[in-house]
């Protein structure tokens, strides 16, 4: 995208039911949860979904640490669903960068009912450089940059330093605790305006290259709301109602 | 046991330049009458250019999972697709005939009854454990009955950005909670990348003015040998190229250039989750006792002959990635250049793996005498085919003969002389005699099936 408007190109925008974003700036707390879209090129509507749902907890201002919930759904056909559960604690510096994770991840049926021999957890913590990771039980170690994000932590990351980025920086990406990314860069590329609201809003746009990626663009609000990530055709909007949007597409593929 | 050079040639300038030829397991294979059976994992992708692994020579692209794969076992490079389009191909690998055979010519279509497929097959013949993650496409585009699978998990026929990860996740699961001493099991994941390239061309088909990102721009990948459009080419052909509107009247060098790189990152996507998938079988039980099997449905113009996706008979769309791992079996980190391959001796070859019986009359033959016992394929040539039997196409070693029905124009090319087919010899008069031959041998070739097309070959 050469800027936000262009993003009317991906139809799925005009369903969007942008959050307000003083709530969430007087409490850093409230859960918050994002519409996932993976648009199918050869239709209109039925788009792939997801929700990316976490809930941001600091004990109190001191803390060197935050705590994230995550909870990420994705749907499949005849009601199947891919479900993980995490829980995060990130440092309270530039990148909140990870330090240690427990992570569920579960496969249910067509009955809704568990299918056990598919169900994961991942454990793991980061130091100096190193990430050691159980898996079911069994332990893997290997080396990160310093500079590390997570797409789980990314919405956190910004809502921390991140967003006084104005430069590029490098780093490490860790997709979704399991996928290492290499030489990652993320570019801070000026401030767009939006029409949202009925009213004007200027964001912070970053741009995120790298090995095994399309380019990602994230929109930022000044506070440090994570907004908008796009990926080529895939979107993540913060949602006002994303659980009624992903149970009416459930919905709908159950009568596939 | 000896691998001779005449069938297997190192691939030289690439990665594997660097490791031995002839593995030292080469000569110490051994196979325990005791041992039980091997497991089968398939990894499939879907539009995957055969020149896009850096282990195997393409500079614009890091593959560490395929290049990982390509490092243990036996790499095909003249490996062809029963047909360059989804569903049919798909067909038929999953039962080892030609796509006519099955009654698939097209997606979205329905296979006769009464023909084993891969996962029934398994079950039955070798009470193996059947798992199946991913795209099917016979007749839906994702299903949750495939024959004789289970399927934990199909996302719903949208973009694998979204479902790719999640076919992961139930494998890495599934090699770390399933007990080795259970019997053999046959996974077969089916990513649904690096096809989301359609999906990117479809927000990319007009010309840019400028291109975006311009920290990208120094990447982009220059254009290919053969980028331009042949002289004298079969209608479907140029009107395949014309059905993207845009692409083909309003793209810039550099709006090709783009895409050829954002192809690129595609495949990276989805060797991250197969690399992810060989981490977690490395780490199972399951390592030492799985053979491994990577290819792809079909491939993608990328450009050459200003060609995009699929469903044509280039060797861009036609010929596939296939690569063959089997620990202390077949050889390690060898490229094959000279046999004649196709997606439907998948299956058969998998049946040699596991030591079952194959299905009679499959069109497919196992390549698990090449593999293992360096004797050579009696196969003179390989086919494909497209879109109800309009499009078929004939590779022998030297020539590759391809007509469209009712179309007046044949394409022959010198795959030796021209291998980017830039040079259609079809009415050069030197080659009428090689042209006659090849169309006998088409004629013959469809006699000689034992199963008839269920769909008739209209040439």
């Amino acid at each position: 995208m050469d800027q936000p408007l262009d993003l009317k190109s991906l139809q799925s925008l005009e369903s969007w039911s942008a959050p307000h974003i003083d709530p969430i700036i007087s409490d850093p707390q409230k859960p918050r949860s994002y519409l996932w879209i993976a648009q199918h090129g050869y239709q209109e509507i039925d788009h792939e979904m997801g929700v990316f749902s976490f809930k941001c907890i600091q004990e109190d201002s001191k803390s060197n640490t935050i705590t994230l919930d995550i909870d990420l759904k994705r749907a499949g056909i005849a009601n199947h669903e891919h479900h993980i559960k995490a829980k995060i604690t990130c440092k309270n510096d530039l990148f909140s960068t990870p330090v240690q994770w427990y992570m569920k991840s579960d496969f249910t049926n067509s009955e809704d009912q568990l299918i056990p021999r598919y169900s994961l957890i991942k454990q793991g913590f980061y130091q100096e450089g190193y990430i050691s990771e159980t898996v079911n039980g069994a332990n893997h170690q290997f080396q990160i940059a310093n500079h590390w994000l997570s797409d789980y932590s990314l919405p956190a990351s910004f809502q921390g330093s991140l967003v006084d980025v104005r430069d590029s920086i490098e780093f490490d990406y860790f997709q979704e605790f399991s996928l290492l990314k290499k030489n990652q860069t993320l570019h801070y590329a000026g401030k767009e305006q939006i029409s949202l609201y009925d009213e004007s809003v200027n964001l912070l746009y970053f741009q995120h290259f790298g090995i095994g990626n399309l380019p990602y663009e994230y929109w930022v609000t000044e506070s440090g709301v994570l907004l908008l990530a796009v990926n080529a055709f895939n979107i993540w909007m913060l949602h006002d109602e994303p659980e009624a949007h992903y149970q009416n597409h459930i919905n709908r593929l159950k009568n596939r | 046991m000896k691998i001779t050079r005449r069938d297997f040639v190192q691939k030289t300038a690439t990665g594997l330049a660097t490791s031995s030829v002839y593995s030292p397991q080469l000569f110490s294979i051994v196979t325990s009458k005791t041992q039980k059976k091997p497991n089968i994992l398939f990894i499939f992708t879907d539009q995957q250019h055969i020149d896009t692994i850096s282990a195997l020579g393409c500079p614009y692209l890091k593959t560490p999972g395929m290049d990982e794969i390509a490092e243990r076992g036996v790499s095909f490079e003249q490996s062809y697709c029963p047909s360059p389009v989804c569903g049919p191909c798909r067909a038929a690998v999953y039962t080892g005939r030609m796509p006519s055979e099955v009654g698939v010519t097209g997606n979205g279509e329905r296979p006769v009854d009464g023909i084993p497929f891969m996962g029934e097959w398994f079950r039955e013949k070798g009470d193996y454990e059947t798992v199946y993650m991913g795209k099917w496409h016979v007749p839906a585009y994702v299903s949750s009955r495939v024959p004789g699978f289970e399927v934990p998990f199909c996302g719903h026929g949208g973009p694998g950005a979204l479902s790719d990860s999640s076919y992961t996740f139930a494998a890495e699961a599934f090699f770390k909670n399933y007990s080795s001493g259970q019997k053999p099991f046959l996974m077969a994941i089916n990513y649904m990348q690096p096809h989301d390239i359609c999906e990117w061309l479809r927000f990319n088909r007009k010309g840019k003015t400028h291109l975006p990102f311009t920290q990208i721009h120094g990447e982009l990948p220059p254009l290919p040998d053969n980028f331009e459009i042949p002289e004298n080419e079969p209608e479907l052909v140029r009107l395949r190229r014309l059905e993207w509107e845009g692409v083909n009247t309003g793209w810039s060098d550099d709006d090709w250039r783009y895409y050829i790189w954002a192809y690129y990152r595609h495949v990276e996507m989805v060797d991250a989750e197969i690399k992810r998938v060989l981490d977690a079988l490395n780490s199972s039980a399951h390592k030492n006792n799985t053979a491994i099997v990577f290819s792809s449905d079909h491939g993608e113009g990328l450009g050459h002959h200003k060609m995009v996706r699929k469903a044509f008979h280039y060797d861009e769309a036609s010929k596939v990635p296939l690569i063959f791992s089997w620990p202390g079996h077949y050889p390690e980190a060898l490229v094959n250049n000279q046999d004649l391959v196709s997606g439907v001796d998948i299956f058969p070859t998998m049946c040699d793996i596991a030591g079952i019986v194959q299905p009679n009359d499959m069109t497919g033959q196992s390549l698990g005498c090449l593999l293992s016992n360096n004797r050579s394929l009696e196969r003179e040539f390989v086919t494909s085919e497209i879109e109800e039997n309009r499009g078929q196409m004939l590779r022998t070693q030297r020539y590759k003969y391809i007509t469209y029905y009712e179309d007046p124009v044949e394409q022959l090319f010198d795959m030796i002389k021209d291998p980017g087919e830039k040079q259609n010899l079809a009415e050069d008069s030197q080659y009428l005699s090689i042209l006659s031959e090849h169309r006998t041998l088409f004629k013959d070739w469809i006699r000689s099936l034992k199963v008839p097309p269920v769909v008739k070959h209209r040439w």
